[in-house]
């Protein structure tokens, strides 16, 4: 009786790009809505079938930050025309911060196209947003020139992919048990007293007639609570399953708690909140990749994933804060139609904003890192909160911890728990081990499986949606005509194909000021993070008598500001054009080539020959 | 090999989870459903039936589902016509207002056509489903749906017999006139090249310079040759912020009779937890409005907002990522808004007098209103359909079926002319009816689906010696929203608590009550953040009278959460 879902997805089969292809454009110029224009339809995306090389859905424990890096730089070393690896910083304990550059190259360096942020891995207890960052970069690899989608993209946009940004921790957490590799006994509480590998739990009755048993961590003692890894984060044990951060424990050491890498960004940064670290970016990772964002200036989105097994998959978006009107609405609608694209993407998950909660609304916390791309940026930004993990088995929005023991127990078999042994503990008397494999700091269970397939691949296509959505310029005509004088008027008309404006956001004109603000620094805004449309010409065989060779043309409307045109049918505000006046210097033809180019929304470039038409 | 064994895995959680959670379709990836076998609608009748009609079609289906279906007409229109509600419960598990209720109205506006077809289509296929699907079988049974396809009867007709060809045409009811007699006032055109499309165009009629204004919604604030105040609109007149300076008000809330019939009819029938009135004004694509329409979310308390978040989702997941928001922050009604310099005013209150509102803020219930047209495609995919994709759907699916095609005429006053043109492009048709008459059919079971829904899930009795017995009853919530449904509901008093009844027959009771109110149960949706309990136990102690058995029947009840009884006999 009921269909099956379908797997249609959005895309973007975003226009063509037209460089170099005067016919084309011409074409596109003289239909009012151009064919190629059908952005954003729900269309198949090609599936992709990774090796065990490429992804390993079942892995686990994940890889550690050195065999990521080893990955990434021999992708780039195979695929150098689409990849290219960055070594954009260390960490505290001098683990290295690889970041995958993916583009084509031959249409251009990354810079010159609008550029996508991906990172995970900014709380040490949330792990799953490792391998989501890794399938992304893996399928953008093996699915270029397979995919159309991912090909076009990877021809027309940049994407930066960092896997985890704070490897120190994911190292301890990667490396709980004496089975796993890397482990080291003093980083972990508790030790494995039955050698099975794995410190899990003991239990015992005190009395044999309760009903309960009494739980504790293999090898901890009933008085030791607390512990302290080599990151310096306290930990306390929670229940027999569940370990927290301990975040206050000033109160007994009197020194500050440790920062929290997302707490620790400038927007709205405040000295009092618990993680705010000495001052913003004060942790060397997460300067490094501040540095890394603001250093290149093409970057319109940032994303950011974290995995606190808390809830379904679950967008955050802007402002955390603040009520959405304190956004500009214009900014405002995008996330709204952002939100409605992921919960179609990811079927009914919600997207959300810290500032609204069912119990009311309010501030909460300063420092996170998606205001921050907002706020201080003007970029879009997102966080992610995908678990990967349990199902929301009875429909209430959120996977609780016994439906993450469910899932363990009735989809995954019960596989990441041990059996539970007799043991002979020389304080406690005869206690039973085993158990599910928890560690301080790490989900349990971990994301993994045919889940994890289905949910790395519904958040690729969401991200895949978001690259479509850029800015592009394209110059859509270059034409010309013969004055009466001898001298050619040159025309261009300059074109933003794309769903999001060149300004990307309102916020970004807001923070830079007016850029037509006269006064001596003008030019020198520092603060400024829009940049607008620049048209050049280069004339051969002539010369400019009219017209800049260089001239700031301001900001392209986009495809998805352009509705609030809609009752003003017929406005042409997407476009611009841009006239020059050029005479012969010589005998010989003469020839224009006109470059169109915006940080966020990069370039295209037409060459005219002019006289030559007919 | 591994895909086909994680796809088996999931259908087999999701089957497990709809056997084990019956009425509950939370889930998202599997609330799209195909109609059962067998079932025929004519998604392609133009123009939409009359209010007349559409009553007996609604009789049609209450003839031939007598135990699920009753039609009323709840009031009369101004101009005589009924309208007309449709009744779908199984009352063979208990009367219409022993259940929770959703009240469902369309053509509110009377140029916004479509909710009649879409609520049409519901009715239909909700009855035709009993007994052969399960979702609606079982709200069909446990829940009431409150059906009225045509709110604006007298509007609506108007404007579905404004041809000449078209059932219930009345000559001098509309302007213009058939001059060409091919039974459709179009568009008169002569040759003028000062016009960028070489034509002047006047409606068709003999006088061609009658205003074009519409004559069924006109929202002029006044007339400037009487000096009278605009009509009231139906989504003005409401008593939620009513305004007196609003365009459309009218001269108090309420004072449209069919306003206030459905105002009555849905205050009378307290069972009611959620309206849903549909708009059909073109534009988005798939668009739901929600409340607080004239401020901020913030406005709201958190838990209600959640829930319009949550439907919200689903909204999106159903409609292929169509959205969901209010005036206050809509991007279309705040950019129409300019402030003195020519600016968009941004966020702004906007208007007032809404039926949603008044659901939300006056009744303390849920509302949703969506607006979908349904008129052709959205093409490039942006969620919104222009003029120009609507009229790309009218001739590349349609072939330009509802244009007239140009004929020459001497016009008495403007010579030679043709006449032709637009007969006005119909909204959802064929495939585009279809298509948003199933989401629509998915989303209003999902929501049925939320209800509150009270039960006693367990019942029983405990010997505490000699003729004693200890009864205890659980009472659950078993539905998604709490039994107060909105936390507005507590703040204006309208909400109701959970009241328990005792009947003892062959004994008496000697502790506890006859009557108890329990407050209020939390429904699953409101997951670890819930502000009541989902379940509550009552305890008496009851002695029996003599030898014979003794026979306890416990009944729960809340209007909007509906009646359950649990009976069962002791001493024996």
């Amino acid at each position: 009786m009921r269909r099956a879902m379908s797997t249609r997805v959005m895309s973007n089969a975003l226009t063509r790009r037209s460089t170099n292809q005067l016919a084309l454009a011409m074409l596109m110029a003289l239909a009012l809505v151009p064919a190629a224009a059908h952005a954003q339809v729900f269309e198949e995306f090609v599936d992709f079938h990774p090796t065990l090389e490429q992804f390993d859905f079942d892995e686990w424990p994940y890889k550690l930050q050195g065999p990521v890096n080893e990955r990434i730089q021999a992708l780039a070393r195979q695929h150098p025309n689409i990849a290219r690896a960055h070594h954009i910083g260390n960490s505290q304990q001098g683990q290295e911060l690889w970041m995958l550059e993916i583009t084509n190259f031959d249409t251009g360096p990354g810079e010159s196209k609008p550029g996508l942020w991906l990172e995970a891995g900014i709380h040490p207890d949330e792990l799953a947003g490792l391998p989501y960052m890794r399938y992304v970069f893996e399928r953008l690899i093996a699915m270029y020139g397979q995919d159309p989608v991912v090909t076009r993209l990877v021809d027309t946009r940049t994407f930066y992919v960092l896997p985890d940004l704070n490897p120190d921790a994911h190292r301890i957490v990667l490396s709980a048990h004496p089975a796993w590799p890397g482990h080291k006994p003093e980083e972990h509480p508790g030790k494995d007293l039955n050698g099975d590998g794995y410190i899990t739990q003991m239990r015992w009755k005190e009395n044999a007639a309760d009903e309960e048993h009494r739980i504790l961590t293999e090898g901890q003692l009933p008085d030791s609570p607390e512990h302290e890894d080599s990151m310096g984060y306290v930990w306390r044990q929670r229940s027999d399953t569940r370990w927290e951060m301990k975040d206050r424990e000033r109160h007994w050491t009197g020194r500050r708690e440790q920062p929290d890498y997302n707490r620790q960004w400038a927007e709205e940064w405040s000295a009092a909140d618990p993680g705010a670290g000495d001052y913003p970016f004060s942790v060397p990772e997460v300067y490094a990749v501040a540095k890394a964002i603001t250093d290149r200036r093409n970057i319109f989105f940032f994303y950011d994933v974290h995995s606190a097994n808390v809830g379904r998959e679950f967008m955050i978006r802007p402002l955390s804060n603040m009520p959405y009107q304190s956004m500009h609405h214009e900014d405002n609608d995008w996330y709204v139609r952002l939100a409605a694209a992921w919960a179609h993407i990811s079927p009914g998950d919600p997207t959300l904003s810290d500032y609204y909660t069912p119990d009311g609304t309010g501030g909460t916390i300063g420092g996170l890192p998606p205001d921050w791309a907002y706020l201080h940026q003007g970029i879009f930004g997102l966080g992610g909160e995908l678990g990967g993990t349990g199902r929301d088995y009875d429909g209430n929005g959120e996977v609780l911890p016994d439906e993450l023991e469910r899932w363990h127990e009735e989809e995954m078999g019960g596989r990441y728990a041990q059996p539970w042994e007799p043991y002979d503990h020389p304080v406690l008397g005869a206690v039973e081990i085993g158990g599910p494999h928890v560690s301080s700091q790490g989900q349990f269970p971990p994301a993994i499986g045919d889940l994890m397939e289905d949910r790395t691949d519904k958040s690729f296509k969401f991200l895949m949606y978001v690259a479509g959505l850029a800015p592009e310029v394209n110059i859509v005509e270059v034409t010309s005509e013969v004055c009466d004088d001898g001298t050619h008027r040159v025309s261009a008309t300059i074109r933003n194909e794309g769903w999001i404006s060149t300004y990307v956001t309102r916020r970004a004109l807001e923070i830079g000021g007016a850029t037509t603000q006269a006064g001596p620094g003008a030019a020198l805004n520092i603060r400024r993070r829009e940049f607008p449309v620049v048209v050049e010409i280069e004339v051969y065989g002539g010369e400019l008598v009219e017209g800049d060779s260089s001239q700031d043309i301001g900001h392209l409307l986009g495809k998805l500001a352009h509705i609030r045109q809609w009752a003003d049918e017929g406005e042409d505000l997407p476009a611009k054009t841009v006239q020059w006046r050029v005479r012969p210097t010589g005998d010989g033809p003469v020839t224009v080539r006109v470059r169109a180019s915006a940080h966020k929304s990069g370039s295209d470039e037409e060459t005219l020959t002019l006289g030559a038409q007919q | 090999m591994r895909r086909h064994i994680g796809v088996v895995a999931v259908l087999t959680a999701i089957t497990g989870l709809l056997g084990a959670a019956s009425a509950v379709a939370g889930l998202p990836q599997d609330i799209r459903s195909a109609p059962p076998d067998g079932f025929t609608f004519d998604f392609g009748r133009w123009p939409y039936p009359l209010n007349e009609e559409v009553g007996a079609e609604l009789q049609a289906l209450a003839g031939r589902y007598p135990n699920l279906a009753r039609l009323q007409s709840i009031a009369k229109t101004r101009k005589g016509r009924d309208l007309w509600v449709l009744e779908i419960t199984n009352q063979a598990t208990g009367t219409g207002t022993s259940k929770p209720g959703l009240w469902l109205d369309g053509n509110i506006h009377a140029g916004e056509l479509t909710g009649r077809a879409y609520l049409q289509y519901f009715a239909a296929r909700l009855l035709y489903s009993y007994g052969k699907d399960d979702l609606s079988t079982e709200l069909v049974d446990t829940r009431t749906f409150y059906v009225m396809p045509v709110f604006d009867a007298d509007g609506g007709d108007l404007l579905l017999s404004r041809h000449p060809a078209w059932a219930g045409h009345v000559a001098g009811e509309h302007p213009g006139e058939d001059l060409d007699g091919d039974g459709y006032i179009t568009q008169m055109r002569v040759p003028d090249s000062s016009s960028d499309d070489g034509y002047r165009t006047y409606p068709e009629g003999l006088d061609p310079n009658r205003p074009r204004q519409s004559a069924f919604l006109d929202r002029r604030r006044r007339d400037p040759l009487t000096g009278e105040r605009e009509g009231a609109d139906f989504n003005r007149n409401w008593s939620a912020e009513w305004r007196a300076d609003e365009p459309g008000a009218g001269p108090r809330p309420f004072s449209l009779p069919e306003v206030a019939a459905v105002a009555d009819f849905i205050l009378e029938h307290d069972n009611v937890f959620f309206t849903y009135t549909i708009h059909s004004g073109g534009g988005a694509r798939s668009y739901m409005v929600r409340p607080p329409m004239n401020q901020p979310y913030d406005w709201m308390p958190g838990e209600d907002h959640f829930f319009y978040k949550r439907l919200g989702n689903i909204w999106a997941a159903l409609s292929k990522g169509g959205i969901t928001e209010n005036n206050y922050y809509s991007f279309l009604s705040n950019t129409s808004l300019l402030d003195d310099n020519g600016e968009q005013r941004g966020y702004s209150e906007t208007m007032v007098g809404f039926a949603d509102d008044w659901a939300y803020m006056d009744a303390g219930i849920h509302s949703l209103a969506p607006e979908v047209n349904g008129s052709g495609w959205d093409y490039d995919g942006d969620g919104w359909i222009r003029p120009q994709e609507e009229e790309r759907w009218h001739r590349e699916e349609k072939g330009g079926m509802f244009d007239s095609p140009w004929v020459e005429y001497d016009h008495p006053e403007l010579g030679m002319v043709e006449i032709g043109g637009s007969r006005g492009i119909p909204p959802a048709l064929d495939e585009t009816l279809q298509e948003h008459s199933e989401i629509q059919y998915d989303y209003l079971l999902h929501i049925a689906s939320l209800s509150p829904l009270i039960r006693v899930v367990d019942l029983v009795s405990e010997s505490l010696g000699g003729a004693r017995y200890r009864i205890t009853a659980s009472i659950q919530n078993q539905g998604g929203v709490a039994t107060y449904v909105t936390q507005r509901a507590i703040d204006i008093r309208r909400d109701k608590p959970v009241v328990v009844a005792i009947d003892v027959d062959g004994g008496e009771i000697v502790e506890g009550e006859t009557l108890s109110n329990i407050g209020h149960l939390a429904g699953f949706i409101a997951g670890h953040e819930m502000q009541a309990p989902p379940i509550a136990t009552v305890e008496w102690i009851v002695e029996s009278a003599g030898s014979g058995p003794v026979s306890v029947s416990v009944e729960v009840h809340t209007p909007k959460a509906g009646k359950h009884s649990a009976t069962m006999r002791i001493g024996q």
